[in-house]
């Protein structure tokens, strides 16, 4: 297992020097129009050359690249050149929030999701066939249609929730809920889909299992075999898809972001690369792949731990 | 003997030009400003016009101020009195005012804002090249000496440059996100979200209480149109800036006002008029002819949606340059655009590169290609990649080329970004000794000299066709009905002062 661990976090940390130096790269080549970018229209070529100079951006790219490396190694990330903050403040202040959001929308999924798979597994009829449309529904509209529709209903002639804005659950706990329940409700609406078929999928393939004959026959109650048992095996699958719907939400909360203007990582991400903001973009990048790396190998660990059976290559 | 500009004997009078509610009217008020842009550094050195004027109004109170009409009033200053030769600025301060911190205001702390702001990197700072010395003379007078003769600058304290903020708190990281001024408002740190919303709540201790209209101001930060549109209909916000308008018919018909002014100009700029490029644009009757080419009405239509107003001109509505009988200057007359083609020996046309963006989408270009097509201008386009079109303008790598352009409520500010020899967007540095004459009369000049001037300037550089603008854009502002709102000249959003309850 620890042989396991390791393995993962070097392979990891290869990657994230990988694509730290590619997106650094890139944002290096497009580096001769950022000052007049950032100070628009009406800067000088004394202001683009302070700018230039002030932020390293004359120099070459080696030199350049390797003095962000050395500060990121100690998760020191600068100052950006377009927010007020620190960036490691800033992403942890904006992570926290996205975080919030990603995690709910996912619980909520989860939950929802083994409810209606596994009663649709379960039972059949006309259930599976309802639980079936309502995943292609889930599968065919994207999450920013849910999002305006929950929008216009919710907030626009209901008033019920907010259509734009972001209370932290620390500052007022009824404010949050009226900031968060709709972008959350469109994450976890569109997740549901996939989730809810996985785990129907996989409740039906174990049941059809010689070992649950066995154990009906050995007396267990119908329940305890389903609860118990299949449900554990058909866990795997779901943990996998859980996984992959985490770093896909990480990446398409952008859009709910935007929609109900919350301060999250999507939001930063869109300022940072529209204002070529390098040590916002970088430390965005660095702390994405971070979590992508970890949260795989999560995602691993839980599926061993849940079924002997795989084994950690 | 000192020289008085025509505004001093307004400044030196006590300001007026505030009419507000009292503090109990206020009180229990809150104005919700939706705000597009978020502010990325609260220091006053930062301090920008534009969509982020109103949050850094909040806190910080600027030396002068200028009203909607473009009237500059009294504000921390009581007074801004030249010397004659207009090179040294002499500011009488208010007496007892104090920051939010407690600090005394005083000639110490204007010397010590103006420098950080100078020698500072915010996108302003060049707006005070001119400044050679600032210096205190007693508690409540301060001296600039300028390098030149700056006919912007105390226009210009008027804006960010003026902005006061606490002296302890210049240069340190907390003010970077926390402001801290003597402005009307103090921002409420606990209830603020970085990035989301800015609370400001009433400075208890301000010197101009009558001129603050409510007792709290919240800035939500919405970037997102959609976003927008959806935060007025809810009733999230009482105002803010539309970034598409596309939305306003559904806005009118939930009862919200839209407020418009024409900001930028969006043209041709004919850069070879020197024919170094060796283009016939040298040639005036060519460059007329251009104009002469142009369905004004047509290219409203198929960039703005009709959002704008055709003009020939680029003087902005709000500047003391401005000339209406110039809108329809040059008339689409394909005729007469044909006619000076042929007299200046050109009736079989020519052809001409010009540099193009794919990603703006094709009708734009289509639209010039053909327009001057009908008179036999050939445009050859050079497809540039987006980030390095700035570049190729500025370089000049082309004899002509089209943009949006910003225009400014400051006169002197205008000319120095457009039209001066070694303006920002004068890449060919083009002059004549006709306009540096005006230009020179505009830059020692004032009152209805300078206005005068200014009217000449913008009439000869019609005339030479200097350019071939398509039309002047507009800016769309929402707000509930609840509130009122009065546009400031220039500036892409209302002054905080100009909206007040209905």
């Amino acid at each position: 297992m620890l042989k396991f661990i390791a393995r993962r976090l070097g392979t990891g940390a290869v990657l994230l020097f990988a694509v730290c130096t590619l997106a650094y790269f890139l944002l290096y080549l497009g580096s001769n129009t950022i000052a007049r970018s950032i100070l628009g229209v009406q800067a000088t070529k004394a202001d683009i050359a302070r700018f230039n100079h002030m932020h390293g951006l004359d120099k070459s790219f080696l030199e350049s690249y390797w003095g962000w490396f050395t500060h990121a190694v100690r998760f020191d990330f600068g100052s950006p050149w377009t927010f007020a903050q620190p960036v490691t403040e800033i992403v942890r202040m904006r992570l926290g929030t996205t975080l919030i959001l990603v995690t709910s929308s996912l619980t909520i999924a989860a939950i929802v999701s083994v409810i209606l798979g596994v009663t649709a597994a379960l039972r059949g009829g006309w259930i599976d066939r309802i639980v079936q449309f309502l995943g292609l529904l889930g599968f065919a509209i994207p999450n920013f249609l849910v999002a305006f529709a929950l929008v216009i209903v919710f907030a626009v002639q209901h008033k019920v929730f907010n259509a734009v804005g972001w209370t932290p659950p620390g500052t007022d706990f009824g404010e949050f809920v009226k900031s968060a329940a709709l972008p959350i409700g469109a994450l976890a609406f569109t997740s549901l889909a996939s989730i809810t078929q996985q785990i129907r999928g996989a409740v039906r393939d174990s049941l059809q299992n010689d070992y649950v004959r066995t154990l009906r026959t050995r007396g267990l109650s119908y329940n305890r075999v389903v609860f118990k048992h299949v449900l554990r095996n058909a866990a795997g699958p779901a943990l996998s898809i859980l996984g992959l719907q985490f770093v896909g939400m990480l990446g398409g909360i952008v859009i709910i972001e935007q929609i109900f203007a919350i301060p999250g990582l999507g939001s930063f991400g869109v300022l940072a690369t529209s204002q070529k903001d390098i040590p916002a973009v970088m430390g965005l990048v660095t702390v994405t792949a971070i979590i992508v790396i970890v949260v795989n190998l999560v995602i691993d660990l839980l599926s061993a731990a849940l079924n002997p059976k795989v084994r950690l290559a | 003997m000192k020289k008085l500009l025509a505004m001093s004997a307004a400044l030196a009078i006590a300001a007026t030009g505030f009419v507000g509610v009292s503090s109990a009217q206020a009180a229990g008020t809150t104005l919700t400003y939706g705000v597009i842009a978020d502010v990325t550094n609260w220091e006053a050195s930062h301090g920008e016009h534009g969509n982020r004027a109103p949050l850094y109004q909040a806190a910080y109170d600027e030396l002068l101020y200028q009203q909607p009409n473009g009237t500059i009033v009294p504000n921390l200053a009581l007074s801004a009195t030249y010397n004659k030769a207009q090179t040294v600025l002499t500011l009488q301060l208010r007496k007892g005012v104090k920051f939010s911190n407690g600090e005394a205001f005083t000639s110490a702390a204007v010397v010590k804002n103006l420098l950080a702001y100078k020698n500072g990197d915010g996108v302003g700072a060049s707006l005070a090249s001119s400044v050679k010395s600032v210096k205190a003379k007693g508690p409540l007078t301060v001296v600039i000496t300028l390098s030149d003769v700056d006919p912007a600058f105390v226009q210009n304290l008027t804006g960010p440059m003026g902005m006061q903020q606490a002296p302890k708190t210049i240069g340190t990281a907390a003010a970077k996100s926390t402001p801290v001024g003597a402005g009307p408002y103090v921002m409420d740190t606990a209830n603020s979200v970085p990035g989301s919303s800015y609370v400001f709540k009433s400075n208890p201790t301000y010197w101009n209480k009558k001129a603050r209209h409510y007792g709290t101001v919240i800035f939500k930060v919405i970037t997102d149109n959609t976003a927008a549109v959806n935060a007025l209909k809810s009733g999230q916000v009482d105002c803010i800036n539309l970034m598409d308008f596309s939305s306003i018919p559904s806005l009118t018909a939930a009862g919200i006002k839209i407020e418009t002014q024409q900001l930028d100009w969006s043209g041709i700029t004919l850069v070879d008029k020197a024919g170094r490029m060796g283009s016939p644009l040298k040639d005036v009757r060519i460059r007329q002819a251009i104009n002469y080419a142009l369905d004004r009405n047509a290219l409203l239509q198929i960039r703005a949606n009709g959002n704008g107003v055709p003009t020939s001109q680029v003087f902005a509505s709000y500047s003391k340059g401005y000339d209406k009988s110039l809108n329809n200057y040059y008339p689409y007359d394909l005729a007469k655009a044909k006619q000076l083609m042929k007299d200046a020996g050109y009736e079989k046309g020519f052809t001409v590169s010009m540099p193009m963006v794919s990603a703006l989408g094709a009708t734009i270009w289509t639209a010039i290609k053909d327009q001057l097509g009908a008179i036999g201008i050939t445009v050859d386009y050079s497809d540039v990649p987006f980030n390095n079109y700035f570049t190729s303008i500025l370089t000049p790598k082309f004899p002509l080329y089209w943009m949006q352009l910003e225009r400014n409520s400051n006169d002197w500010a205008f000319l120095k970004f457009l039209l001066v020899r070694d303006a920002i967007w004068n890449p060919s540095g083009y002059g004549t000794a006709q306009s540096d004459a005006l230009i020179n009369t505009i830059q020692h000049s004032s009152g209805a000299v300078q206005v005068k001037a200014l009217k000449a300037l913008n009439k000869y550089v019609v005339q030479q066709a200097w350019f071939a603008p398509f039309f002047a854009s507009d800016m769309k502002f929402a707000h509930k009905s609840s509130v009122k709102v009065k546009l400031q000249g220039g500036n892409a959003v209302p002054y905080l002062f100009n909206i007040s309850p209905a």
